[in-house]
């Protein structure tokens, strides 16, 4: 469904056969969870913004995908450029926008181009521009690129970058869809959640509730890193057990090791030890672990892992990344960080009491994230911490 | 039409678009804030005014937040005053000095009985930019509260600071970094006014401080 390259057949079916009404149904239907982390039922995002008064309306596209180890949106963007634009249009088509925004990373030099030449080849085609299918439905798109921030993923932060601002983060409300890009309604979706639009306009929601029965509705791109025998990026249903993604579809650790945890969903996910494996790959099963299907980059550790690496690893992504706009993210994960890239013990005690203020105190899930793998670390290797007491 | 909004034990009728910050101070109430200064729009970043409010998940920034009718808020709460004080005492292991006394910043961290930091480590390098006639840095106190820039944007309207860097190298600089002189500013004084830490002063201050005036004028 999502890795196959765009035809643009579900928006000429939609433009033809759907009022906007009718395909906002079909999406608010399917009940897509958003791809990019938050998990946020786009219909409802697209509803929000439909119904928010504005005389221009945008759609943004969020292709600044940051998670360390995670490259979903940029084989999207660069295998699959037209089908991520398709969705784009829908949006808009949905909503009621005649422009769209997709923002992708400057770490990615093949990504614009790619989605540059598939914006022109839909306007030669006549599936972007004025009057799209004799329609009268008119929808174009901007490709941009960022300029090196982490935080830029976080849809005030991205918009402001759009805007040529700073890339930090600002207060919600007032959310996106009433006040976002230059102060108009906005829907802002994750690259991965556009390219399941098509797929829905096509065929309805119930035959993308048919993808995966029971569980979250539709598919998830997932992918590994190279620990694992096969890295790549995989198209799986949801409620698969995560041991058979990591042993069937990767192969497992490189030959010799075993897994001894995994990081799913980007680093402000919890871990997951190698004993509790046999979770399903769903929102709640993994939440109920601490940790969440987030943007679906399954990181593996091996058994040569020292788990106080891991740690300082995370703590020193997290305070380089911060945008240093709210006070206990930007001063207290280099406070954390520091504790970690020392030699000293660590307090347990006064530890927990940073990752407190961190979590409950910061302006974003920058600040507020990073605790959950820090305390997965706490629960599952205690004794790898180097814990003072 | 008003929203009907409880803070603590006491209800009162808000405007709308009141936001949970003017509830408390119309209750006659208070909680600390460091980035905020009514002049301005509410930014946000400090963290220092976080209260609790019944159905709302963790805790809510009073400055930002809209008062929904029938809305209840604890500026009390266990929780946010321990959420509070460790933000507070981040701040202060920020800067390579205690804040003076006559600081907002010395004042909420007496406010909340901070005496000591849980957690010290690097400070601000020590950077002074005397160059303005009037206008001077001690960039090591900035505390990246954005109310300077705020207050040169939305009050004198002339765009001359900005914020730079980010995570814990965050601060300010006027123009592209060479000085108030060399920006847009009109020596106002409208930051050195809003300025929480003494990191933007008037010189007139720091040389009546140093009893330099006298001096001079002998």
């Amino acid at each position: 469904v999502l890795t196959r390259p765009g035809d643009w057949s579900g928006l000429v079916h939609a433009v033809h056969e759907l009022t906007p009404e009718e395909l906002l149904a079909q999406v608010k239907d399917a009940n897509v969870r958003g791809r990019g982390g938050a998990g946020f039922a786009a219909g409802s995002k697209w509803e929000f913004t439909r119904n928010a008064p504005g005389e221009q309306k945008f759609i943004v596209a969020n292709g600044d995908e940051g998670d360390p180890g995670s490259y979903i949106d940029k084989y999207l963007m660069e295998r699959a450029p037209a089908l991520v634009l398709e969705g784009m249009a829908l949006a808009g088509y949905a909503v009621g926008a005649s422009h769209g925004f997709i923002l992708t990373r400057s770490e990615y030099p093949r990504s614009k181009p790619a989605l540059d030449r598939a914006a022109q080849a839909a306007r030669d085609a006549g599936r972007l521009g004025d009057d799209i299918a004799g329609t009268g439905f008119s929808f174009d798109v901007t490709v941009l690129e960022g300029a090196g921030s982490y935080v830029v993923g976080e849809e005030t932060a991205l918009l402001a970058c759009i805007e040529g601002r700073r890339g930090t983060v600002s207060a919600r409300p007032p959310f996106p869809a009433v006040r976002g890009l230059y102060g108009m309604p906005t829907v802002v979706n994750n690259t991965e959640t556009l390219a399941n639009m098509p797929f829905i306009a096509l065929n309805g929601a119930d035959a993308y509730k048919a993808l995966s029965p029971g569980a979250t509705p539709g598919s998830k791109l997932v992918c590994f890193n190279e620990r694992f025998r096969r890295p790549g990026v995989y198209e799986i249903r949801f409620g698969t057990s995560i041991r058979e993604l990591c042993e069937e579809l990767a192969g497992g650790m490189l030959e010799g090791r075993s897994i001894k945890a995994l990081q799913i969903g980007g680093p402000l996910a919890g871990i997951l030890p190698a004993s509790k494996l046999d979770t399903a790959f769903d929102f709640e099963p993994l939440a109920a672990e601490g940790c969440m299907v987030g943007h679906g980059g399954i990181l593996g550790f091996d058994d040569r892992t020292q788990m106080r690496d891991v740690a300082r690893h995370l703590l020193h992504f997290g305070a380089s990344e911060s945008c240093g706009k709210c006070f206990p993210c930007r001063i207290g994960l280099k406070r954390a960080y520091d504790q970690f890239a020392s030699d000293e013990k660590i307090d347990r005690a006064t530890f927990e009491q940073l990752l407190e203020a961190l979590e409950l105190g910061s302006l974003c899930a920058h600040g507020g994230g990073i605790p959950a793998p820090m305390r997965s670390l706490l629960t599952h290797f205690p004794d790898e911490l180097g814990l003072a007491g | 039409m008003s929203d009907s909004v409880t803070i603590d034990d006491q209800t009162i009728e808000v405007a709308p678009g009141a936001t949970v910050l003017d509830a408390i101070r119309a209750a006659g109430k208070d909680v600390p804030t460091l980035c905020f200064d009514s002049r301005q729009d509410p930014f946000g970043a400090c963290r220092v005014c976080l209260v609790k409010a019944d159905g709302a998940k963790g805790l809510i920034p009073a400055c930002t937040t809209p008062c929904r009718d029938g809305m209840v808020v604890h500026t009390g709460d266990a929780t946010a005053r321990r959420v509070v004080t460790a933000i507070v005492e981040l701040v202060l292991s920020e800067l390579p000095e205690k804040p003076a006394p006559h600081t907002e910043l010395a004042q909420v961290a007496a406010g909340l009985g901070i005496e000591t930091v849980r957690w010290p480590g690097d400070t601000h390098r020590e950077a002074h930019d005397n160059r303005h006639p009037y206008l001077a840095f001690q960039h090591e106190l900035c505390i990246s509260c954005g109310r300077c820039v705020r207050a040169c944007d939305e009050v004198q309207g002339a765009f001359a600071l900005t914020a730079t860097g980010r995570g814990f190298e965050a601060n300010i600089a006027a123009g592209l970094d060479a000085g108030f002189r060399d920006s847009t500013c009109v020596s106002c004084g409208a930051c050195a006014d809003t300025c929480p830490t003494d990191a933007i002063t008037e010189i007139t201050l720091l040389t009546l401080d140093r009893g330099d005036l006298e001096e001079k004028a002998r």
